[in-house]
């Protein structure tokens, strides 16, 4: 025992002095879509390691915005256990504003899994009304609450944007 | 309702009048589980939580009956009596008591596809963010906990046959389950059927799902063991898939396996999964490549992996893709070792947008039957969970307790008391 005393501070100091520092590189992004002309399909907003995330609000000083000549935003969808609290689609100034939120406690990362670190949140449901090869990019402008499951702020190391194409 | 529990008590009464002229045994596991509740960093309340699982098995001739039951704070929460026998044929029948069942389809996430009751919300939610530890025990009860609001009822029940001939075995697997409620029952009836059998190159399967799917159920709060995993029912008694599989494939110095899945409840059979699996080994290298398609024949998954072993030390590098251009962007390094007591695995992933991930657990065996676990996770190049654990093991008693912290807060604690007879 005496022999490989040594070794239990070793693997305990490995993650209790690394507590002094929290998760980082936490980020949005917002995926890319290609659309035929009228056609529908989704954009997802996704978190990138998400520390026990439980609410995200966008609103009412972001917004989620878009070019209203290229596409039309026509529903707002929770994922992954996710739930849309409350939405506001303006398909004129080409806006959406919204907030969601994980009822059952927070949503973080599966890290045996593929993919488990970077997890869907809402999704966009997105109908072409632009022109063949007219694009525009979706962007985040702002987050006005980004919280874990003590309603703590999760700082938010940026925001990826994504980009709407018709084919 | 009051039958099937007076069934079960009068059951397991006379299994204990005549434990000793049979073999019974089992185990009995107590839980208490508490997580705070923080307002500006202080426990403004506590959650609080007490399970019991009370598991007996008995055998009696090559008959052998199966009880597990769940109890919570709430009350009764699942019931489980299965029974079966191996005499040249064998048989197993399950009867499954619960006051919700919830359906998962068999995607990477498990996510929810049904719920009854369907108390809002719960459809889409992946149960394999819970499955998976360490994270708050609370979590998914909280979210399940409107749909344990009504009585015990009858849930599901399963009978499996196996049936061996000329190297060929059938499966049937019947399932019944009641979907509604104890106001509104909705029965539905299901089926997988399968043969398979060894040819001379490879063992080829097929099974075909009448009013059943690929997926699993689970019931009271999704617990491990109320979980079933071997198939879904679903509302009608359609033809609705078919899972075709060649495993054991030799060729070209490899072992190789075919699965893919063909989906029948469009009209037409159209291919709806596909997995190709190859393994190699050179010079005490075991090289593995898996790639997934999923509907629309559309990249899911592939992946490239190297193994590694020697003594008590084992590595693998995991390459991974989700472009289909064979250019891995997540990489994936797993290490295992054991030095003397110590058994340490590590799992570090690297992806391109959300960096550095890993997960470090190391098991120490302090003195006979007393071990100390840790489970370190990093993400994104920083702290973000330790969990420390300590088990005693006696002969025939397990006491276990752990205590998970993230970053700026208490998760919760656990105590598990495990008593086998």
């Amino acid at each position: 025992m005496r022999r490989f005393g040594w070794l239990l501070p070793l693997v305990l100091a490995l993650g209790l002095l690394s507590g002094c520092q929290g998760p980082g590189n936490v980020k949005l992004k917002v995926t890319e879509v290609s659309l035929a002309p009228g056609g529908t399909g989704t954009v997802a907003i996704k978190a990138i390691n998400p520390p026990d995330l439980k609410t995200i609000q966008v609103g009412p000083a972001g917004a989620f915005t878009f070019d209203p000549t290229v596409i039309q935003i026509t529903d707002v969808q929770g994922l992954n256990g996710f739930q849309v609290l409350s939405v506001t689609i303006n398909n004129l100034s080409g806006y959406v504003r919204f907030a969601a939120g994980f009822p059952g406690g927070s949503l973080g990362p599966i890290f045996n899994l593929f993919g488990g670190t970077e997890l869907g949140l809402v999704e966009l449901e997105v109908q072409a009304v632009g022109a063949s090869g007219s694009s525009c990019s979706l962007a985040i402008t702002a987050v006005d609450v980004l919280a874990d499951r003590n309603d703590k702020d999760i700082p938010l190391a940026g925001i990826i944007p994504g980009e709407a194409k018709v084919r | 309702m009051r039958r099937h529990l007076l069934i079960i008590g009068l059951l397991l009464l006379g299994l204990g009048a005549t434990a000793q002229a049979m073999e019974l045994e089992g185990d009995f596991t107590a839980i208490l589980a508490g997580e705070p509740v923080l307002v500006e960093s202080e426990a403004s309340k506590f959650w609080f939580d007490m399970e019991g699982v009370l598991n007996l098995d008995l055998y009696l001739s090559g008959l052998w009956i199966n009880n597990t039951t769940v109890l919570s704070i709430g009350g009764l929460q699942f019931s489980r009596l299965s029974w079966g026998f191996q005499n040249g044929v064998a048989l197993e029948d399950t009867f499954i008591l619960a006051p919700n069942i919830i359906e998962f389809d068999d995607d990477l996430l498990n996510t929810i596809v049904f719920a009854s009751p369907d108390t809002g919300g719960l459809v889409g939610v992946p149960l394999a963010l819970f499955f998976q530890d360490p994270v708050s025990g609370f979590d998914l009860a909280r979210l399940l906990s409107p749909t344990l609001t009504g009585p015990l009822i009858f849930r599901k029940k399963v009978v499996d046959f196996w049936l061996a001939l000329g190297g060929v075995l059938f499966e049937t697997h019947l399932l019944f389950a009641d979907l509604g409620s104890p106001q509104t029952p909705n029965f539905q009836i299901g089926g997988i059927f399968e043969v398979s059998g060894y040819t001379p190159v490879a063992r080829l399967s097929a099974a075909t799902y009448i009013g059943a799917r690929q997926g699993g159920e689970c019931f009271g709060v999704c617990k491990p063991e109320e979980r079933l995993l071997a198939g879904r029912v679903v509302e009608g008694l359609a033809l609705e898939e078919e899972k075709l599989s060649l495993v054991g494939l030799k060729l070209l110095g490899g072992e190789h396996a075919l699965r893919l899945t063909l989906e029948l409840s469009d009209g037409l059979p159209r291919l709806s999964k596909l997995e190709v699996e190859s393994h190699f080994s050179w010079r005490g290298l075991q090289i593995e490549y898996l790639a997934r398609f999923a509907a629309g024949l559309g990249l899911v998954q592939e992946q490239l992996s190297l193994a590694w072993e020697r003594d008590r030390l084992k590595l693998k590098v995991l390459l991974l893709d989700n472009t289909g251009a064979f250019s891995f962007p997540y990489k994936q390094l797993v290490a295992e070792f054991a030095v003397g007591k110590l058994e340490v695995e590590n799992l570090l992933l690297l992806s391109p947008e959300a960096g550095l991930a890993d997960r470090l657990t190391a098991s120490l065996e302090l003195e006979s039957g007393l071990s100390l676990v840790s489970t370190t996770e990093f993400l994104g190049g920083g702290f973000y969970s330790q969990r420390l654990g300590l088990s005693r093991d006696w002969d025939g008693l397990v006491l276990r307790g752990d205590v998970t912290f993230r970053t700026g807060f208490m998760l919760g604690a656990r105590l598990l008391l495990k008593l086998e007879f």
